[in-house]
């Protein structure tokens, strides 16, 4: 009889809950793509150390993010890790130094020592920008403890500038990004804020057994805003610019003009909290429209716990979409911009739901992996507290690690509003604390790669094979010397329109400053290129060679 | 073919466990006593009777304190014995909406053919439903449990949200707000409902509801019969405490103080659970026992700010205004910015005629004003008052100042144009007076 449940219930699950290709566990492999893990290869053998013990303090859990840059000028990708430490700071000074790994032709190569970057603050996070536009990428680290901004001097090494540019802030920083919010042609920054930690409070599971504690067992800490004066100079905007009128617990970052009026809006996924969605009124000060948009709550109105978030045209339709990724027994949700009526929830009809229950999401990203033209998903994954059901066999290490792997996922764009799983490969194979994720370029070969962080382990590389089947445009879309952050870059092909936004890769605890990344689909020309930079103005760009990183720069393309 | 060979495995192991009869027990290493001897004793009770009964009380038990795996066998193992007990569907249906909504519809689906006219269960099945992205059907489900109790809130509330999603936005609206009729405590409904005013352009309702909206607490249960009787098996003092807390919630003060006493009645020294009874019975308006509960909770734990806020605040209330000024003190030296204690600090002193520690403590209530929205309005009522003492007396600046703070907090409120018209002619006025 009971064998005749579970049959009747696997008989009816396969069919018609959904159009199959989002409920199939076995759905086959996206247009031949497959992560290998190259991690050994590219010499990526820096543990990150979040000292756990018996204490359980919730910032070992949240840490690990990473950047990429071109540290040298030389178009490779480089890298920066971010180190928590042996203790919190509140227990002593023994913390391990954040490292800086540079790109030797294929491995990197740990060159921290008399960097200037390696800061022994309790790391969370990082931010990449040209705050000085002088062509170098500069540094901003969040930490449990203030935070640390480090100018690039462009000759491999940084100075601490934190003191003189008043950016130090204190309590838990989360996420950062730099964005030009003013559109004044400097690139300003926003730091999320978590909670306001006591390492005294216990928190125990339902069972009764000792775990971190959760978020709401602590106040949220509101976020901050800091205007760039130039000269490494910024002035703290957050109250008169409206954002630190609500504590929530911050964590994930994004900017891009979601109500797309010309100016650059904030996005703040916070962890049980209503995400804030800050418009920019372009007067200086932003409205909190989160829960009028319908992006503060899932579709059901309640707050998830937020981590990550990824912006992109999911729908081809022109305008900014938002996946936030979540705690397990909450789905990552994805958010379609319906224009003037805001946002909706369209999780489960995009075949989204289902496969995300199961896991605890952060790092995530919209990117095109199979280079066909539309934004596929990427998610790393890790839990906060213990599994009911560990991975793997335990007894690997002090603090129980194995109660708290979980594998990857990846999600295939089919078009026409549907996500799928994608096929096994090293990627979504990897069991391990995940944090931060970010897509990039690594070999050159014209796909992108993926970089995952994890808790209590090395940086790991997943190497694209197949996606590189396609042709796909590079643009370096620039605004003096630096990356124009916010710009939106529109490729006319065959007949259609796709839009990308140049961002800092990344939308929890990790950056990057890379070339941007089109594919092509079918194409193998381009009709048109047209940039809108911040602030509204348009220029169109002719490019006939597609090959290598083209460059757009602003002011020499032609009225668009 | 492979998914069905995925089934047949699952089947088969299925088969194993019932056919060995004996009953999955978790490694209870690390949990708490109470936790251990609860569950080994139901489990001791399934090896001797092997009734459904027994069974399905195990199911609960395990799954109250979150051993899902072992939960979801133990009931299969009971509807397998007892294929009429509605409830053994109907709570593994539950469960398993969180991790595998799929097959959670099934069990919804079964424990709707036993018993069709449960409306929370119709909610339930509605709502898995919308989880597959599968519209039409969870909107029939819902349609139906409005059929069978006009007064669920939440199945009106699913009505309006799926017509949100198809775009029917004053569909949506008349849903919505017949749910916030019945459920205007609920965070979910008042969000959404805002989000649907938004929609058709009822702008200022919707920023009064979407303001309206974050002072609520977030709800993550919707508690039924069933439900709770699930929840009440847990002996965990986490889960006493996170039970209280849902109680409370849902408004159910009386339940939550229950579940605290209990709590108390066998660890009658948990500084915690006086802490979260006296917020409780602070709520209730028996502010005396609060007092009681929370003076309690800091002998056991002194350093505990938040008792010591709640204690401030219900000794406040009850107008013992030297011990309520004492305890705020005591906070704001831990706690400088704490947003209620400025409060109540201010206006203690503006009874007792002192404006100068009342102007100061309300100033600096609104510079640490830090998201604790629940005393906006109070704040704002406030501000407004002292504008217009420092405009009766002459200072000009300081009451623009001050007015100037009720206008960004009614702009962060969502308060309607007309009111934000009135404190830009009251601005204009006092401009004109220089």
């Amino acid at each position: 009889m009971l064998a005749l449940v579970a049959l009747a219930a696997c008989g009816g699950a396969e069919e018609s809950d959904a159009p199959p290709v989002a409920t199939d566990p076995e759905s086959a492999p996206s247009r031949s793509v497959r992560f290998v893990d190259v991690t050994e290869e590219l010499g990526l053998a820096v543990r990150h150390i979040p000292g756990v013990d018996e204490d359980y303090a919730m910032p070992a859990v949240m840490g690990g993010g990473f950047a990429v840059f071109d540290l040298e000028g030389d178009g490779d990708p480089d890298l920066y890790v971010v180190q928590s430490g042996e203790q919190m700071p509140y227990e002593g000074p023994r913390r391990a130094a954040n490292v800086l790994l540079r790109n030797d032709g294929g491995r990197f190569a740990d060159v921290s020592d008399g960097s200037g970057a390696d800061d022994r603050g309790y790391g969370q996070g990082v931010a990449v920008g040209d705050v000085d536009s002088d062509g170098h990428v500069d540094l901003f680290v969040t930490n449990f403890g203030p935070d640390v901004l480090l100018r690039n001097r462009g000759d491999g090494t940084f100075e601490d500038v934190t003191a003189a540019a008043g950016v130090a802030g204190d309590g838990w920083s989360s996420s950062a990004l730099f964005v030009d919010f003013d559109a004044d042609g400097l690139l300003d920054l926003f730091v999320a804020r978590y909670v306001e930690f006591d390492p005294d409070r216990v928190c125990l599971l339902q069972s009764g057994l000792r775990d971190f504690c959760g978020p709401a067992q602590f106040r949220g800490a509101s976020d901050r805003l800091y205007r760039n004066l130039g000269d490494f100079r910024f002035e703290d905007v957050s109250r008169s610019s409206g954002v630190a009128a609500r504590a929530d617990r911050g964590l994930g970052v994004a900017a891009a003009d979601f109500d797309e009026d010309g100016r650059l809006d904030l996005y703040v996924a916070n962890d049980t909290d209503p995400n804030h969605l800050w418009i920019n009124r372009g007067d200086g000060t932003f409205s909190e429209d989160g829960v009028l948009l319908g992006v503060a709550f899932n579709r059901f109105g309640v707050g998830e716990a937020g981590m990550g978030v990824a912006v992109g045209d999911a729908d081809l339709d022109g305008d900014p979409d938002l996946f936030v990724s979540h705690l397990i027994e909450e789905t990552n949700t994805l958010y379609e911009n319906r224009g003037a009526a805001g946002f909706e929830d369209v999780t489960a009809q995009w075949g989204l739901s289902v496969d995300s229950v199961g896991y605890t999401g952060f790092g995530t990203m919209f990117a095109d992996f199979d280079n066909d033209g539309d934004p596929d998903l990427a998610v790393a994954n890790g839990a906060v507290k213990q599994r009911p059901d560990a991975l793997i066999a335990p007894g690997r290490a002090s603090w129980a690690i194995e109660k708290y792997v979980e594998p990857n996922q990846r999600f295939e764009n089919l078009g026409a509003g549907r996500f799928r799983l994608a096929g096994a490969d090293d990627f979504s194979a990897s069991l391990a604390v995940h944090r931060g994720l970010t897509a990039v370029d690594l070999d050159g070969d014209g796909d992108l790669d993926l970089l995952v962080s994890q808790i209590e382990g090395p940086l790991l590389a997943f190497r694209n094979d197949g996606g590189e089947a396609g042709p796909a445009l590079r643009l370096r879309v620039l605004e003096g010397r630096r990356t124009a952050f916010g710009a939106t870059v529109e490729v006319s092909l065959g007949g259609k329109v796709r839009r990308l936004l140049v961002e800092p890769l990344g939308g929890y605890l990790t950056s990057g400053d890379q070339p941007l990344h089109f594919g092509l689909g079918e194409s193998t020309s381009i009709d048109d290129i047209v940039v809108e930079w911040v602030g509204g103005e348009r220029e169109a760009f002719a490019v006939d060679d597609i090959g290598g990183v083209v460059e757009l720069r602003r002011g020499e393309g032609s009225p668009g | 073919m492979k998914r069905w060979l995925f089934c047949l495995v699952g089947a088969l192991w299925t088969v194993a466990i019932a056919a060995g009869q004996a009953p999955p027990l978790p490694d209870l290493a690390g949990s708490e006593p109470q936790v251990a001897q609860k569950i080994r004793s139901a489990h001791a009770r399934v090896e001797s009777s092997d009734d459904d009964e027994s069974w399905g009380r195990y199911a609960m038990i395990l799954e109250a304190h979150r051993y899902t795996d072992e939960a979801e066998v133990a009931y299969r193992r009971a509807f397998e014995m007892d294929e009429r007990d509605v409830r053994w569907p109907y709570l593994l249906g539950s469960m398993l909406e969180y991790f595998d909504p799929r097959e959670a519809r099934l069990w919804h689906e079964r424990a709707i053919a036993l018993d069709a006219d449960y409306a929370p269960g119709r909610y339930r099945a509605g709502q898995t439903f919308e989880k597959l992205g599968r519209l039409d059907e969870a909107e029939q489900h819902f349609a139906r449990a409005v059929q069978l109790d006009a007064r669920l809130g939440l199945a009106h509330f699913g009505l309006g949200r799926v017509a949100l999603a198809r775009g029917d936005s004053n569909v949506a609206v008349r849903h919505l707000e017949r749910a916030y009729e019945l459920s205007s405590e609920v965070q979910a409904v008042v969000a959404t409902l805002a989000r649907a005013y938004h929609r058709v352009r009822r702008t200022d309702e919707a920023r009064r509801l979407a303001a309206e909206a974050r002072t609520l607490p977030r709800m993550t249960h919707h508690l039924d019969p069933r439900r709770s009787a699930m929840m009440d098996e847990a002996v965990s003092t986490e889960s006493y405490l996170r039970r209280s807390r849902t109680y409370m919630e849902v408004g159910q003060l009386e339940r939550s103080l229950r579940v605290l006493q209990t709590l108390l009645a066998s660890q009658p020294d948990n500084h915690e659970a006086h802490f979260a009874a006296a917020g409780v019975l602070d709520r209730m308006g028996r502010t005396q026992e609060a007092v009681t509960a929370a003076r309690r909770a800091l002998e056991l734990e002194p350093d505990l700010p938040g008792a010591r806020a709640v204690l401030a605040g219900a000794l406040f209330k009850g107008g013992d205004f030297a011990a309520a000024r004492q305890e705020a003190e005591g906070v704001l030296r831990a706690e400088p910015n704490n947003f209620h204690m400025l409060l109540v600090t201010s206006m203690i002193a503006a009874g007792s005629g002192d404006t100068g520690t009342m102007v100061t403590r309300l100033d600096r209530a609104f510079e640490a004003r830090d998201g604790d929205r629940e005393l906006r309005g109070v704040l704002r009522g406030l501000l407004q008052d002292l504008a217009d003492s420092f405009a009766a007396i002459g200072e000009r600046a300081e009451a623009k100042k001050r007015l100037r703070w009720v206008r960004q907090l009614a702009v962060e409120e969502g308060a309607p144009s007309t009111a934000l018209q009135q404190i830009d002619a009251r601005l204009r006025q006092l401009e004109g007076a220089r």
